[in-house]
């Protein structure tokens, strides 16, 4: 027998992994009724993954979830709607070609007598649900002529229409004007007024400890502390958030950092992710780019290497200026990019390692014809695959997407190493990757900077971070907001410049 | 790859490449069977003939190859063939030059090949520029070729097709004991083609932006420029077929070409180039030519309409497509 | 700076879509009245709607497919193929009996028999698509070829006498032509289908995210099918009042019928992209559009070829309208 005092949702010996990677460690979670309770931690903790199990969007390996004291195994998010759990994700929901109506009832039109949508009740409803959220909209707005921020507001609304029972918040306010905030605050208050549990997952601190009751601090999948928000204070939630001891083992390197500027950016703008960013590569320094999620890391990563435009500023490359870029050009000048996503942005997948590999450094492969000399592009492929440890029985005919994440992102690497860069991005080169390869990883990246490149090495661990950089700068809404020096390197410091920087 | 595997070198490469080309048993056995069944195919005559109808066919075939391996289409290749004769035909036979054959028969081979290349360009752009999908792109220009071709002939000859044109010019479609011109030439375009996908920078890349656009970008590879590059071959290449196939008519007509996009498509496909891109070549699509002309020679000789052949054509489109995704799943979850 | 410069042609090339169809059908109307007399009456005015009429109908069913990024270029070949079908069924083997075109029997069960024929074929189409998952050009250009030579095999090439359906497709009530009225009734039925019904909105969801619509627990695939049934289904219809209205189907009937109807509705308004569709205004006003013109030219006496190019120059500016505004990849 429940009682009111009784979790809403309890979550028991959580377990899951994605590719051999444990994410999710035995989780023991619960929610009580009428709660706000507020998820934080760093990128990669895993509060999307809980939440994404708990929302119905993935499955767990292992655990009990029950809510409301029955058992709770959504299958799918319709399940999980079914149960009372309204997810309301960050890329929305909804469909711009529709109405706010037509969105709201999208998987259950009430019908009149003929089978057609019943537009009046739909619309009544949708007036009804307008007037309680104050959402500058009519029923009829296509949601193609909305903001984000009122886009997300009709999400929400959504989610309650569906009499959830739970609400599960995943940085709501990213998109959101002041107002939008706050209107966004009092329907979260509203909504506990009702009885509504609520799970508010942000980075922003001040808006965390404004709404929530409790707090759940996750780091590196496990739940570290939960409390009453009262009991907590900022810095205290900060050091939780990444205070783990520093078990990873880095490679050594002895490297000199020279006073060259291989790549130095000035005041680099572009559309609304990258605000005026200054900085400098120097040869033989690893610098580290930190950021929360929608800081504008990779954002200003595309900008420098010419995949995206840059509307202002300009880029100084070996001294000579540029205010217009592509991949190409940068390549001629020497520079190299390993992408996020190395499945969609880095790697033939369907095609043998061999071809990856080449990819970069063919048009130097030629001869007198434009005849690509095959021995040569063989004995590079070789020499790369035994430099970088790559583990492959047969390159010319084995497919990228047969390989280990690790030795994946090795091929990425092979692929723009084999060009003699002297500047490099990294966009989180170790993601996906197994602790063996990561190690062999930062040695490779180690290297490089001995032999004189310049590394930018953009990252959601503070500790990898710590582990290779000479000294790591911060990023936030898109403006670099600190940089800290080796010396005074600081797990905490950095976290804090991520949150709450000023620019 | 199986490390356990024991079997002779020999043993490999033939399984090997009977996996990669699954038609080339289908073409054996179809030429047996022909040889054995189909009254008359085996002779020297129809022999000829097979041959001819297959140089022409792997011109063009080859220059589509290139499009499709981008994930493209090019439905204007046969049109381009069209105007180019009646354009051709008319410069060696009505215009001013017709007198000196040896200056009209060149400068029409330069125009019609022009001409492709000059539709391949509009193509290209269309695509790359105007960003839209090769199928509709090419499908317009289609239109508006073969209406220009239509009344080109029309204002310039009052009828469809062009004729007198000078006998030197149909050495180049085989005549009498020139038979193998043609045939050289497109082993030549073929050899050409298959040189530059395997061998060059630009056949590599042409795999590379068929397989994914982004990461070749990204790996400094010029897209938009490979893309333009292939859809130009396309044109050229259809530019070629259409002077060889005039050349055979002995006449330029606006009607070249018709029927003949079907076999064209067919044959890529049952080859074996893949519609989403990145995979194939042309020597599948040179299989795929002997094995459709082989159908369509057969079928001639054995009385049958037209209507059967596209019903068989389109048949075998299907159910290489369907292969082709078969197997693409399989390769897929090989992750 | 950029950015502004980006909206601003954005706009421009949003607001040409959606109204420059207007301007340029008036544009033609008034240089087509000044080049012949005969262009600006009611009568010819009429005659239009009737030779718009059976391929508007086609128009429609169109849209459904390209709504979510679909394509049937079989369509004209299906025409031919069942057209051809029936006009056997009606003089060659006495499934219809001519007698029944005295009344109204004749009629229905042509028609009734037409819509069976061309969801049919919509189906297999929609299931190659759906299934197999291969590209719907390539389905639908294998299933045309196919259909087609299954025509011809039929009638030997030989034109199909059809004209017991003369009364039916050239027939009018009053000065109203029948096939406008069967026209219209489909515009408005099947837009009803699509604003009104839980069946079209989802289609519209499919065509704008189908990761979203899958979350929503929308079954995109079945959805899919009857899309293409449908377009089958009043691709047959608008083929066979075709037929009717020429009295007969020569071997080539229906050639290139695909590319009137896909830019027909295409300058009405619906995306070749998926998730924009436009039936009632953008499917008539885009068949009026092309049918004017052909009107126009052949009043003008252009010569045929004129056409073929015409029709190209269409499509191209057509879908050129619609491929500028989005961002993708290049194939």
């Amino acid at each position: 027998m429940t009682t009111l005092s009784d979790p809403l949702l309890k979550i028991s010996q959580v377990r899951k992994s994605f590719t051999g990677v444990q994410v999710l460690h035995g989780l023991n979670f619960d929610l009580k009724r009428g709660e706000v309770l507020g998820l934080v931690g760093e990128n990669g903790a895993g509060k999307s993954t809980l939440m994404n199990i708990v929302g119905g969007v993935l499955p767990m390996d292992s655990g009990t979830m029950e809510l409301a004291g029955e058992s709770y195994l959504p299958l799918s998010p319709l399940c999980a709607t079914e149960r009372g759990v309204a997810f309301v994700h960050q890329e929305l929901n909804l469909f711009t070609n529709l109405s706010v109506a037509e969105n709201l009832f999208i998987d259950g039109f009430p019908k009149n007598r003929f089978g057609a949508i019943d537009r009046k009740e739909i619309s009544r409803r949708t007036r009804e649900c307008i007037d309680q959220f104050s959402l500058p909209v009519e029923p009829d707005t296509e949601i193609e002529a909305l903001s984000a921020g009122i886009r997300q507001m009709v999400e929400i609304a959504k989610g309650l229409l569906k009499n959830a029972r739970i609400m599960i918040f995943d940085e709501p306010t990213t998109s959101l004007s002041k107002r939008e905030k706050e209107d966004l605050f009092k329907n979260i208050e509203d909504l506990r007024a009702k009885g509504i549990s609520i799970i508010y997952i942000s980075h922003i601190l001040e808006d965390v400890f404004r709404v929530c009751d409790r707090i759940t601090v996750l780091r590196d999948g496990r739940i570290i502390e939960t409390k009453a928000t009262s009991k907590f204070s900022e810095k205290e939630l900060i050091k939780c958030m990444v205070g783990r001891e520093m078990t990873q083992v880095f490679p050594t390197i002895q490297k000199e950092i020279g006073k060259t500027v291989l790549l130095e950016a000035k005041n680099v703008s572009s559309g609304s992710r990258v605000k005026g960013i200054s900085l400098q590569l120097i040869e033989g320094e690893i610098v580290g780019m930190y950021g929360l999620m929608g800081a504008g890391r990779t954002d200003l990563a595309q900008v420098m290497f010419g995949v995206e435009p840059m509307e202002e500023g300009e880029i100084v490359i070996h001294s000579c200026p540029h205010k217009r870029l592509n991949p190409r050009m940068c390549i001629n000048e020497g520079m190299a990019f390993i992408t996020e996503d190395r499945r969609q942005e880095g790697l033939l997948m369907t095609k043998p390692v061999g071809e990856n590999l080449g990819l970069v450094k063919l048009p130097h492969l030629l001869n007198r014809f434009g005849v690509v000399k095959s021995e040569e592009l063989d004995r590079e492929n070789r020499k790369a695959i035994e430099d970088l440890r790559i583990k492959v029985t047969d390159y010319q005919h084995q497919l990228a997407n047969t390989l280990s994440g690790g030795n994946q992102q090795k091929i990425v690497f092979g692929k723009w190493v084999m060009n003699r860069p002297k500047i490099f991005i990294l966009d989180e080169p170790t993601r996906g990757v197994d602790v063996g390869a990561k190690f062999e990883i930062y040695s490779i990246i180690a290297n490089l900077a001995k032999q004189g490149s310049a590394v930018l090495l953009i990252s959601s661990e503070i500790e990898e971070l710590i582990g290779t950089c000479d000294r790591i700068m911060v990023m936030r809404n898109g403006r670099i907001v600190g940089q800290s020096l080796k010396a005074e390197f600081d797990q905490e410091k950095i976290l804090e410049m991520a949150l709450q920087g000023e620019s | 790859m199986d490390p356990n595997r024991v079997d002779t070198p020999l043993k490999n490469k033939i399984i090997g490449v009977l996996r990669d080309m699954p038609i080339l048993p289908l073409l054996i056995i179809s030429f047996v069977l022909a040889a054995c069944f189909v009254p008359h195919f085996f002779t020297l005559y129809n022999l000829k003939n097979y041959l001819l109808q297959s140089a022409d066919l792997l011109i063009i075939s080859c220059g589509l190859t290139f499009v499709v391996l981008n994930g493209g289409i090019d439905f204007s290749v046969t049109s381009v063939m069209a105007l180019g004769s009646v354009v051709g035909a008319y410069i060696m036979a009505l215009s001013p030059l017709a007198a000196t054959p040896a200056v009209s028969i060149p400068v029409a081979i330069l125009v019609m090949m022009g001409i492709g290349v000059l539709v391949g360009f509009v193509n290209g752009l269309s695509v790359v520029k105007l960003k839209m999908p090769s199928f509709v792109a090419t499908l317009a220009t289609q239109l508006i070729v073969l209406g220009l071709a239509v009344q080109f002939a029309s204002t310039v000859s009052g009828t469809s097709s062009i004729s007198g044109l000078p006998e030197a010019f149909f050495i180049l479609g085989g005549e009498g004991k020139f038979f193998l011109v043609p045939v050289v030439i497109a082993f030549s375009m073929w050899l050409f083609s298959h040189w530059l996908l395997t061998r060059t920078l630009f056949g590599k890349r042409v795999y590379a932006v068929g397989v994914n656009p982004l990461t070749s970008f990204i790996s400094g590879i010029p897209v938009k420029k490979t893309i333009l590059t292939l859809m130009v071959i396309s044109g050229l290449f259809a530019g070629v077929a259409c002077v060889i196939a005039t050349a055979r008519n002995q006449v330029g007509m606006s009607s070249l070409g018709d029927k003949m996009f079907l076999t064209t498509i067919a044959s890529v496909i049952v080859g074996g180039t893949s519609t989403a891109g990145g995979f194939g070549g042309v020597n599948k699509t040179l299989l795929g030519v002997l094995f459709i002309t082989l159908l369509n020679n057969a079928m001639n000789l054995l009385g049958v309409g037209w209507y059967i052949i596209m019903i068989t054509l389109g048949g075998l489109i299907i159910a290489s497509a369907m292969t082709s995704y078969l197997l693409n799943r399989q390769r897929g979850n090989n992750a | 700076m950029d950015l502004l410069k980006n909206a601003q042609w954005g706009e421009c090339l949003s607001w040409m879509t959606r109204y420059g169809v207007f301007v340029v059908l008036v544009m033609l109307v008034v240089v087509f009245s000044l080049a012949s007399e005969r262009f600006f009456t009611i009568e010819n005015g009429l005659l239009i709607l009737q030779q718009a009429s059976p391929m508007g109908i086609a128009v429609v069913g169109m849209v459904f497919v390209l709504l979510v990024v679909g394509i049937d270029i079989s369509v004209g070949r299906s025409m031919f193929f069942i057209a051809t079908l029936v006009g056997f069924s009606i003089t060659k083997w006495g499934i219809i009996p001519e007698a029944y075109f005295s009344d109204m029997r004749g009629p229905c069960l042509t028609l009734g028999l037409v819509l069976i024929l061309g969801s049919a074929v919509g189906f297999i189409n929609g299931f190659l698509v759906t299934r197999l998952r291969i590209l719907p050009f390539i389905v639908t250009l294998a299933t045309g070829s196919i259909l087609r030579g299954f025509g011809l095999h039929l009638s030997g090439s030989a034109s199909i006498n059809v004209s017991p359906l003369g009364a039916l497709s050239n027939g009018r009530v009053g000065p109203i032509p029948n096939v406008l009225i069967i026209f219209v009734l489909v515009l408005i039925v099947f837009d009803f289908v699509l604003r009104h019904t839980t069946y079209g909105r989802h289609l519209m969801a499919i065509g704008n995210s189908p990761r979203n619509a899958e979350r929503a627990g929308i079954r995109a695939n079945r959805n899919i099918i009857i899309a293409y049934i449908i377009c089958g289904g009043l691709g047959a219809l608008g083929g066979i009042l075709s037929a009717g209205q020429i009295g007969s189907v020569a071997a080539s009937f229906g050639e290139g019928n695909e590319f009137i109807v896909i830019s027909a509705a295409v300058l009405g308004g619906t995306s070749l992209f998926g998730g924009k569709g436009n039936i009632m205004p953008g499917a008539i006003v885009g068949i009026i559009l092309i049918t004017t013109i052909m009107n126009g030219l052949a009043m003008m006496n252009a010569s045929p070829f004129v056409y073929t190019i015409v029709r190209g120059v269409i499509i191209f500016f057509a879908i050129a309208l619609d491929s500028m505004q989005r961002r993708g990849e290049l194939r």
